[in-house]
């Protein structure tokens, strides 16, 4: 299983990265890309079952990559997961109107993502 | 106000003044170098003593080395590497500014008055000012045009570097802001002072990583101790069975027991740890939810900014208009009030 990891902070990458490790993952088993853009080019050149992206980003935040995943490529059907600050009800009904599959506000822990990612892979 | 002969001689002598002319030039700086820096050599004793920072070695009665450390003082201020002790340095060097020029013009003056024939005062704080009262009481002595330009100049000179030294010395106290460059400006600090954060955070991940590494390397060998101390126990156990009078074997399978139990606790504890560490780096998650409020504020500021300067600015058609100094009502002692008439008629005279 390939993830993709997509947060303008290094920091937050890392964080996520480990917690994708404790939940027995391996350190090849996932990407990471620091804005829209990269991810948008690794997802062109490469096969995802999972993307975890954040939402305020530079150059394509995450809704515009969310928007532009659903909308083209190869990943129109890939489980996406938000993982970001935006804590509105509003951001959050934004979100899952523009495709994302789930929604995890920060700071979170290892086993609030284990149970989302469980939810959005059995579907 | 008029001196006695005796009391220009004292000046003289005060101030090491020699007649002859060529060497007057001479001992020009030489007042400068000796008389004024002896003074102040001991408050920079005393600044030292206080501060415990500059050696007491770089302080010396010689006043070459008295003008390098005042120079080095004075340069570690230009860099703006303020301490809290530095102050009481910078106003040092404020009285130092403020002092030489004093001490200096009375010279030039004294060498005027020396050339005409007049004996100097017998008073070490002399200023311009006060040659200038002595001269008017003076008969006679009329001033050289080209010696007041110089003082002029000199005035114009020390009067920006006291503006200088006022400003900084507002900024060090905290009343003024600093100036607006690229270090001071707001937004930028907080930039700045997002990304060293995110900096640090990630080099204090680094180090709690290495440390979860070593936390692996720590549980592979355990279980390399475990397995090696299982079979011991095992053949200590079989052997204890087969010979239970040999007391040695019973104690030996007791202290592998022992050692066993140890690993499973060691094991215990770095799990643990590691748990910590993951909690830990979960913790670390606010360094970005700060960065992001960070980030906020700095939003607003700018709007802020924008806002502002809209607000502020004209259409820039209007001419600017000369402001009034000095007008009634005003707080100031410059204001002329019931001394108007008696100026003109000195004047008128």
């Amino acid at each position: 299983m390939k993830i993709l990891i997509v947060d303008d902070s290094s920091t937050m990458r890392r964080i996520i990265g480990n917690v994708v490790q404790q939940l027995g993952f391996k350190k090849e088993d996932f990407d990471e890309a620091e804005d829209g853009v990269k991810a948008w080019k690794l997802l062109s050149e490469s096969q995802y079952d999972v993307i975890l992206t954040d939402w305020n980003m530079p150059n394509m935040n995450g809704l515009e990559l969310v928007k532009k995943t659903r909308g083209e490529g190869a990943h129109m059907k890939t489980p996406i997961i938000m993982i970001t600050t935006e804590g509105g009800k509003g951001e959050v009904i934004t979100a899952l109107k523009a495709g994302v599959n789930n929604y995890i506000v920060k700071p979170f822990n290892a086993e609030i993502l284990k149970e989302k990612l469980d939810g959005v892979l059995k579907k | 106000m008029s001196m006695s002969q005796e009391e220009i001689e004292a000046l003289m002598n005060g101030l090491d003044i020699v007649d002859d002319e060529d060497s007057a030039v001479q001992e020009e700086s030489s007042i400068v170098l000796e008389d004024a820096p002896v003074v102040n050599t001991d408050e920079i004793e005393e600044l030292i003593s206080q501060n415990e920072k500059v050696s007491v070695e770089k302080v010396s009665t010689e006043p070459e080395k008295i003008e390098t450390l005042s120079n080095e003082i004075s340069s570690e201020t230009d860099d703006n590497s303020v301490t809290i002790n530095n102050d009481d340095i910078d106003a040092l060097l404020k009285d130092l500014e403020l002092s030489e020029p004093k001490e200096e013009e009375p010279s030039d003056t004294l060498d005027e008055l020396n050339n005409l024939g007049v004996e100097p005062l017998a008073n070490n704080d002399l200023t311009t000012q006060s040659f200038d009262d002595i001269s008017a009481d003076e008969e006679g002595i009329v001033e050289s045009t080209t010696a007041k330009t110089l003082d002029e100049e000199k005035t114009v000179d020390n009067k920006d570097e006291i503006g200088k030294d006022w400003a900084d010395s507002k900024i060090n106290e905290g009343m003024f802001p600093f100036p607006a460059d690229s270090d001071t400006k707001v937004v930028n600090q907080l930039s700045q002072v997002a990304n060293d954060s995110e900096e640090k955070v990630s080099q204090i991940f680094d180090v709690l990583s290495l440390t979860l590494d070593n936390n692996n390397d720590i549980r592979g060998k355990l279980d390399e101790f475990d397995k090696y101390i299982a079979s011991n126990l095992e053949l200590l156990t079989s052997l204890s069975v087969k010979f239970p009078n040999i007391e040695i074997f019973n104690a030996q399978k007791k202290a592998a027991e022992t050692m066993s139990n140890n690993i499973k606790e060691i094991s215990d504890i770095v799990n643990t740890e590691d748990m910590k560490i993951f909690e830990a780096m979960e913790l670390m998650q606010f360094n970005d939810i700060n960065r992001q409020k960070i980030e906020r504020v700095m939003a607003v500021i700018r709007k802020l900014s924008l806002y502002l300067n809209n607000l502020f600015e004209d259409d820039g058609t209007s001419e600017e208009i000369a402001v009034a100094k000095h007008i009634h009502g005003d707080t100031n002692h410059d204001l002329i009030g019931e001394d108007l008439d008696k100026l003109i008629d000195e004047f008128a005279k």
